[in-house]
């Protein structure tokens, strides 16, 4: 059985693969006829090719001077023609830097050190900001002047502020000069009256 | 892409694809100057684009995308002067030939792109694409926008066709 002409005319394109391709093969050395049609193929194929078709001479140099003319008119179009512009018409923001690996190295390490530093910074007065607002809660405290060395304790605490009321001896008697002043623990056991 | 790169590279899309594409151009519309200027149109259109191809062939097939659009809209354009013009070829093949007559049917007389021009665009088309493009008809079928079987069938119609135009005029035996 012949195969169709759209087979033949595939076949001639090699756009028939195996293993149709090996029967048509066969099949054409022993049918005329296919052969026939696939010669007339072929034929045509020779004679479309042999219109020889002279191509217009200076193409290229008219089409180029076409482009510099648009490239006038409208700067986005440059001139193709020109292989090397000169760097200074190239914008800023366009233009190409080359920077060592070892220097660009160095910067990223040095960026990452100082983003470092400032989380630490930023961490830490994030706490302070965080004691800031425990120390808001104030507790009061009432201690006898024979508490001192609670009294010390509770001051050294650094998590509260403290609000003390102190309750002198009252077979003394004291005279208050001055405004009110706190007392401040200087870590020894002394307690400082000066403000 | 910056300027040098992108002259570069239409540099090389260029030289690859600028015979095929005013080949293309000439097989459909049948005329040089018109060819030419098509041509011209596709590769302005193509610089402007040049930086949107990720490769060359990508850009290859546009460009011939283009110029077939090019050419089947100036065929649609310039249809009626096409008209008048054999017209007038036939009426002065009547009338003793001159100078300019004789030049005129030297140019109408190749019988192959008169054939091709015969066939309708959509039979046309293929066939450019294969026989001077030397293009795979899953290329063909990719820039057309059709099925590989149907760059199979239009490939086969249009040779069927065409060889019967030509063997009228006794070109092929």
């Amino acid at each position: 059985m012949c195969p169709d002409k759209q087979l033949l005319s595939a076949y001639m394109d090699k756009e028939i693969e195996e293993p149709v391709r090996r029967r048509v093969t066969e099949h054409l050395g022993q049918c005329d006829t296919c052969a026939g049609v696939l010669k007339s193929y072929e034929q045509l194929h020779s004679r479309l090719l042999d219109d020889t078709m002279a191509f217009p001479p200076f193409f290229e140099t008219r089409l180029f001077e076409i482009l510099k003319e648009k490239s006038v008119r409208n700067p986005s179009v440059r001139n193709p023609s020109v292989r090397y512009p000169s760097v200074g018409y190239v914008p800023v923001w366009r233009r190409k830097i080359f920077v060592p690996v070892p220097v660009l190295a160095f910067a990223m390490i040095l960026v990452m050190v100082l983003a470092m530093g400032i989380t630490v910074v930023s961490l830490k007065n994030t706490k302070g900001n965080s004691i800031a607002v425990n120390r808001q809660e104030v507790i009061p405290v009432k201690l006898t002047i024979s508490d001192l060395e609670e009294l010390t304790r509770l001051l050294q605490s650094d998590t509260y502020v403290l609000e003390v009321d102190m309750q002198l001896p009252k077979d003394h008697n004291f005279s208050i000069i001055g405004e009110p002043v706190l007392i401040r623990d200087n870590g020894g056991g002394v307690y400082d009256l000066r403000p | 892409m910056n300027r040098e790169d992108r002259t570069l590279e239409f540099h090389r899309v260029y030289k690859d694809t600028f015979r095929l594409i005013y080949v293309i151009a000439y097989r459909i519309t049948g005329k040089t100057e018109s060819a030419e200027e098509l041509s011209q149109e596709a590769f302005i259109k193509l610089y402007e684009r040049i930086t949107q191809f990720s490769d060359a062939d990508q850009a290859k097939y546009w460009l011939i995308r283009v110029v077939k659009n090019l050419a089947l809209n100036h065929e649609k354009r310039k249809g009626r002067e096409i008209k008048a013009y054999s017209k007038f070829l036939n009426s002065a093949k009547q009338t003793e030939e001159s100078g300019e007559a004789s030049f005129m049917k030297k140019e109408m007389s190749k019988a192959v792109q008169q054939a091709l021009n015969k066939l309708k665009p959509n039979l046309r088309m293929p066939l450019v694409l294969k026989e001077y493009g030397e293009l795979s008809y899953k290329e063909i079928a990719s820039i057309l926008g059709i099925s590989e079987g149907n760059v199979k069938v239009r490939v086969w119609r249009a040779r069927e066709i065409l060889g019967d135009l030509i063997r009228e005029d006794g070109y092929v035996s």
